[in-house]
C-alpha cells in the first residue's frame, strides 16, 4: 500500500472464508461482524465485508470475503483466492465430508498464493453440536499440526471462538505483513545493485 | 469595545438594495482616519462571526430535515439517471423502427436459453438473438474503442447500468463508469465528460464471466449498493444508483454465469455422446424403421455412467425434449427418446430425489404420449377416416410398442369398424341386386382380409390379441349377412341371381382365406337356413310347373315348321349340352320330343346348375333331392302316360320322351351339376332305375 493511504486508512486485512457448502462460513461471518445468528440456510454467492477493529491496541480494518462454497468455475475460485492475505479454512465437525474438503482447499490456496506460509486457520465450526460430531478433536487438530496451522473449534451459534479465529488470523496476517516489507527492502536493493552491476560494467 | 452589533449597519447590510461598491465609498467617506475604519472593520466581522453562528445553529437544529432532503436529492438523482436512461431507449428504439424495416411484425418465442431478466431497468431485452445483436451494435455505437465486443458472434447483451467506480481501501468516488453485462463477459466503459455524438462512453475493460469472481460488498458506513470485481492482480469496486440495481446485477450475473456453465456441460456432454458413436435421436426418424431400430441400440456413450450419482445432461432434458417432440407430432422420436431414457434411468439408484423426479416426469411424459397416439387412432366425428391403414399403422405401432397392445388393438378394430361403415354408404343400394350385393361384399371383404393383414403385421408379437380379430371378424360378417339377407332372400330374387350372390359372397371368402382368416364356417351357417328356403321354394315351384305342364301335355312331336326352325333347334340343344337331339328332328322337320319335355329340359338344367353352385356343405342333400325329386316328377308323368288308354297311339313319342330324359337330360343335368360342385349327384343317378321302364322299340 502507498504511504499516502496509509496515513488516512488504518491497515487492512483481508480475510478469505473457505470451506464446503454449508459449514457456516457466513454464519460465523455474520457473528463476526453484527453478533447475529442466522438460523436459515441460504447459500452464498459471494458477500464482503469491512469491519473496524482494534487489535492488539492498534485500529485496524478487516476485510471479509465470504465466498461461495459452491462455485463451479475454477478461475473464480482462483481470484477468490489470490485477493486474500489469510484463509479461515471452516468445515464442520458434523460432517466429515467437509472435513476432508478442507485438504483440497487448502493445496488450491498454497497452488494459487504459491506460499506455503500463508496465514491459514483450520476451523471446525458447529462444535455447540456436539452429540453429532464427526470428526474427532484430535484428528482435526493432526492435520492442522501436519499444516503447521493452529486448529481453533467454534460455534457461530454460541458464539465460542468466533473472535478468537479471527483475531488470531488477523494476527498472523499482520506480523507476516511485517515479514515481507522487511523482505521487500532487502529485495528492492537487490535488483539495484544488480542494476548497478551491469551499469559498471557497461 | 461594543460587543453589540450597530443594528443600523445590520440593517444596511440586509438591505434588499444592498450594493457592496456604495458600501464601501460611504464608510471610507464617513470614517476619519485608520482607527475609525478598522473600528469599522470590526464591527462587520462581528456581525459575521454572529451570522455564521446563527447559521451553525440552524444547522443543527435543523439536522434531520438536512440529511433527509440530501437523501431525497440522491434519490431524486438516480430517478433522473433511470428516466434519462427509458428515454435513450426509446428514442434509439423509435430510431430502430424508423429505420430498416423490422424483420416480423410478429415477435418470434424465445429461441435463446438464458431468459431475459425479468425487471430490468431496461426495457424488456429483446426476444429474439438477431434483436438482441441489433441491440449490442447500437450499444457499441455509444461506447468508443468498443468494436471488438462483436467479434464474438453469439455474444449479446443482458443488461447495463451507471455505475460509480470507488477507491477499493478508501471507498471514495474514482469515477463514472457504464457497465454492460454480455452472455459471457463484463464490460465496463468510462463516462466521456465531452460527449461527442453518440458517443458517451470509452470501452475500459472486459472481463471473462467465467474468472472473474463477482462479490457483493455489505453496506458498511457511507458504502452502500457497491460490488467488488476480483481478477487477479485487481480488485475494483463499483457502487450503483440504487439497491434494486445492485440486486439485479448480481441476480443476472449469477444466473448468467449458471446458463454459461449448463451450457457448456451440455456441450461437454454431446462430445461424450458422439464420442460413443450413437447419433442422438434428436432429428425426427422419419421412417418406421429408424424409430424401431433407435431404441433397440444402447445408448453406449451416456449408459455407461461413470458415478452412480452422475445423470447425463441428456437425461435430465429428456422430458422437456420429449415435450418438444410431442408437440411436433414426432411420436418415433420421442418413443425412440422414451426408451433410451427409461433404459438409461433404470440402473441409477432410488434413494436420489433426482432420479426419481425424472422417473416421474418420464412416467408422465408417457401418459402423454400414449394419450396422443390413442388420440390418433380414435373415431372421432368430423375427423376424416380418410389416409387408410397406413394412417394409423405407425401410431399403431408406437402404441404396441409403449405396451399398450390392447387399447391398441382394441382402438384400430374400432376404427377399422367405422371405416368399413364409411365405405359402405359410399355403395348405392342399387335397383340391380346382384351387383349390389357385388359391390357390398367386395367392401366388406376387402375391408376385412385388410384388417386381417394389417392386425397380423401390427400384433404379430401379441397373439393373445387374434381373438379380438376374430370377434370383430364376426360381428362385422353377421352385420354384412344381415344386408345379404334382407337384399337376397326375398321372393322377387330369381334362383339364378340368388346362386350368382352366394357364390360370388363364397369365392370372396375364400379370398379372405388366403389373407389368413378363414370365415367359411361362419358364411355356411349364415347361408344354411335361407339358402334351404330357397332351395325348398324352387323345388315347389319346378314340382309346380310339371305338374300345370302334365296336364295340358297333349304328347304331340314338336313341329320345327321348317329348315330354320330346325337349324335353331339344334343350336340350342347344342348349347343346352343335349348333342344327341340335334339327331332327332326328320326330314319333315319334326322332332319326336315334346314341347314340355323340351321346357323341362331348359328349366332343369338351368335348376342343375344353380342348384349345382348354392349346393356344399349340409346343402348337398337338399339340393340333390330337390333335383332327383323335380326329374322324378317329370318321368311319373311320362310313365303315367304309358299307362293310360287315350295316348295308346302316342306310346312311341312318350318311350322317346321318357328315354330322352333319362339318357340325355340326366348326363347333361350330372355334368352341369359336376360342374358347378365338383362331385356327382347319387340321388339323381338312382334314377337311372327308371330307364327299365321305358324299353328300347
Amino acid at each position: 500500500m502507498s504511504g499516502k493511504k496509509g496515513v488516512t486508512q488504518p491497515a487492512l486485512h483481508k480475510v478469505i472464508m473457505v470451506g464446503s457448502g454449508g459449514v457456516g462460513k457466513s454464519a460465523l461471518t455474520l457473528q463476526f461482524m453484527y453478533d447475529e445468528f442466522v438460523e436459515d440456510y441460504e447459500p452464498t454467492k459471494a458477500d464482503s465485508y469491512r469491519k473496524k477493529v482494534v487489535l492488539d491496541g492498534e485500529e485496524v480494518q478487516i476485510d471479509i470475503l465470504d465466498t461461495a462454497g459452491q462455485e463451479d468455475y475454477a478461475a473464480i475460485r482462483d481470484n477468490y483466492f489470490r485477493s486474500g492475505e489469510g484463509f479461515l479454512c471452516v468445515f464442520s465437525i458434523t460432517e466429515d465430508e467437509s472435513f476432508q474438503a478442507t485438504q483440497e482447499f487448502r493445496e488450491q490456496i498454497l497452488r494459487v498464493k504459491d506460499d506455503e506460509t500463508i496465514p491459514l486457520l483450520l476451523v471446525g465450526n458447529k462444535c455447540d453440536l456436539e452429540e453429532r460430531r464427526r470428526v474427532a478433536h484430535a484428528e482435526a487438530g493432526a492435520r492442522a499440526s501436519q499444516w503447521g496451522v493452529p486448529y481453533v473449534e467454534t460455534s457461530a451459534k454460541t458464539r465460542h471462538n468466533v473472535d478468537k479465529c479471527f483475531f488470531d488470523l488477523m494476527r498472523k496476517i499482520s506480523a507476516r505483513k511485517a515479514e515481507l516489507t522487511r523482505g521487500n527492502h532487502e529485495e528492492v536493493k537487490e535488483p539495484t545493485k544488480c542494476w548497478k552491476c551491469k551499469c559498471q560494467l557497461l | 469595545m461594543a460587543e453589540s452589533t450597530n443594528p443600523l449597519l445590520v440593517k444596511q447590510l440586509t438591505a434588499a438594495d444592498f450594493n457592496p461598491a456604495r458600501f464601501v465609498q460611504d464608510a471610507t467617506e464617513q470614517c476619519v482616519g485608520g482607527l475609525e475604519l478598522r473600528q469599522h472593520r470590526q464591527q462587520i466581522q462581528l456581525i459575521a462571526d454572529s451570522t455564521s453562528n446563527e447559521l451553525k445553529k440552524n444547522v443543527y437544529r435543523n439536522y434531520q430535515q438536512f440529511i433527509h432532503t440530501a437523501k431525497e436529492i440522491q434519490y431524486l438523482e438516480g430517478e433522473m439517471y433511470q428516466l434519462s436512461h427509458q428515454l435513450t431507449e426509446q428514442r434509439s428504439l423509435l430510431s430502430s423502427l424508423c429505420g430498416p424495416p423490422p424483420a416480423t411484425a410478429l415477435q418470434s418465442p424465445p429461441t435463446e436459453e438464458p431468459p431475459p431478466p425479468p425487471t430490468t431497468p431496461r426495457p424488456a431485452a429483446p426476444d429474439d438473438l438477431e434483436e438482441r445483436r441489433r441491440q449490442l451494435l447500437q450499444l457499441m455505437e455509444r461506447v468508443e474503442g468498443a468494436a471488438h465486443i462483436r467479434e464474438v458472434p453469439s455474444r449479446y447483451q443482458l443488461y447495463e447500468s451507471d455505475l460509480v467506480e470507488l477507491d477499493q481501501d478508501t471507498h471514495t468516488a474514482l469515477q463514472r463508469v457504464h457497465g454492460y453485462l454480455f452472455n459471457d463477459a463484463l464490460m465496463m466503459a468510462v463516462w466521456l465528460p465531452d460527449r461527442r455524438g453518440r458517443v458517451r462512453y470509452k470501452f475500459e475493460a472486459l472481463f471473462a464471466l467465467d474468472s472473474v469472481a463477482v462479490v457483493n460488498m455489505r453496506d458498511v458506513g457511507s458504502l452502500k449498493n457497491a460490488f467488488k470485481l476480483l481478477m487477479f492482480p485487481e480488485t475494483r469496486v463499483f457502487q450503483c444508483a440504487t439497491q434494486k440495481i445492485k440486486e439485479e446485477w448480481l441476480e443476472i450475473v449469477d444466473r448468467t454465469k449458471r446458463s454459461k456453465m449448463d451450457a457448456e456441460r451440455k456441450q461437454q456432454s454431446a462430445r461424450q455422446k458422439r464420442g460413443g458413436g450413437v447419433a442422438v435421436a434428436a432429428a425426427p426418424a422419419e421412417s418406421e424403421s429408424a424409430a424401431e431400430s433407435a431404441p433397440a441400440e444402447p445408448p453406449v456413450g451416456a449408459a455407461a455412467i461413470p458415478e452412480p450419482l452422475f445423470i447425463a445432461e441428456w437425461l435430465l432434458e429428456a422430458p422437456e425434449d420429449l415435450d418438444v417432440f410431442l408437440a411436433q407430432r414426432e411420436f418415433e422420436a420421442a418413443l425412440a427418446l422414451l426408451g433410451r431414457a427409461r433404459e438409461a434411468a433404470a440402473p441409477l439408484p432410488d434413494s436420489e430425489a433426482r432420479v426419481q423426479q425424472l422417473r416421474s416426469q418420464l412416467a408422465g411424459r408417457r401418459q402423454h404420449l400414449t394419450e396422443a397416439l390413442m388420440a390418433e387412432l380414435r373415431v372421432e366425428a368430423g375427423r376424416s377416416l380418410q389416409g387408410g391403414p397406413r394412417a394409423t399403422r405407425r401410431a399403431l405401432q408406437l402404441l404396441i410398442r409403449l405396451g399398450h397392445a390392447g387399447q391398441a388393438c382394441r382402438l384400430f378394430l374400432e376404427r377399422r369398424s367405422a371405416l368399413l361403415r364409411h365405405e359402405l354408404k359410399q355403395v348405392k343400394i342399387s335397383m340391380m341386386t346382384q351387383l349390389f350385393v357385388h359391390r357390398l361384399s367386395a367392401v366388406v371383404f376387402t375391408s376385412l382380409a385388410d384388417t386381417t393383414r394389417e392386425f397380423q403385421r401390427a400384433f404379430a408379437a401379441h397373439p393373445n390379441c387374434a381373438s379380438a380379430l376374430v370377434v370383430w371378424a364376426r360381428q362385422e360378417l353377421t352385420n354384412f349377412m344381415g344386408t345379404f339377407n334382407k337384399q337376397v332372400f326375398t321372393a322377387k330374387v330369381s334362383l339364378a341371381t340368388l346362386a350368382e350372390c352366394v357364390t360370388a359372397i363364397r369365392s370372396q371368402a375364400d379370398r379372405l382365406r388366403e389373407a389368413g382368416l378363414d370365415v367359411r364356417q361362419e358364411l355356411d351357417t349364415a347361408l344354411l337356413r335361407p339358402v334351404e328356403r330357397a332351395v325348398t321354394d324352387a323345388r315347389q315351384k319346378q314340382l309346380e310347373a310339371v305338374r300345370l305342364r302334365a296336364a295340358e301335355d297333349r304328347w304331340r312331336p314338336t313341329n320345327l315348321q321348317h329348315a330354320a326352325g330346325v337349324a335353331r333347334f339344334q343350336a340350342e340343344m347344342r348349347e343346352l349340352g343335349l348333342p344327341a337331339a340335334e339327331q332327332l328332328p326328320d326330314e319333315s322337320c319334326r322332332v319326336p320330343l315334346t314341347a314340355n319335355t323340351l321346357q323341362f329340359c331348359r328349366s332343369f338344367l338351368s335348376l342343375a346348375t344353380e342348384l349345382g353352385r348354392l349346393s356344399g356343405g349340409d346343402l348337398t342333400p337338399t339340393v340333390e333331392d330337390a333335383l332327383a325329386a323335380v326329374l322324378l316328377a317329370q318321368l311319373q308323368h311320362a310313365q303315367q302316360a304309358l299307362q293310360q288308354e287315350r295316348y295308346r297311339s302316342e306310346r312311341a313319342t312318350v318311350l322317346t320322351n321318357g328315354r330322352f330324359l333319362l339318357d340325355e337330360l340326366l348326363r347333361a343335368a350330372e355334368q352341369r351339376y359336376r360342374d358347378a360342385t365338383g362331385r356327382p349327384c347319387p340321388p339323381m343317378a338312382s334314377l337311372r332305375t327308371e330307364r327299365s321302364k321305358f324299353p328300347d322299340l
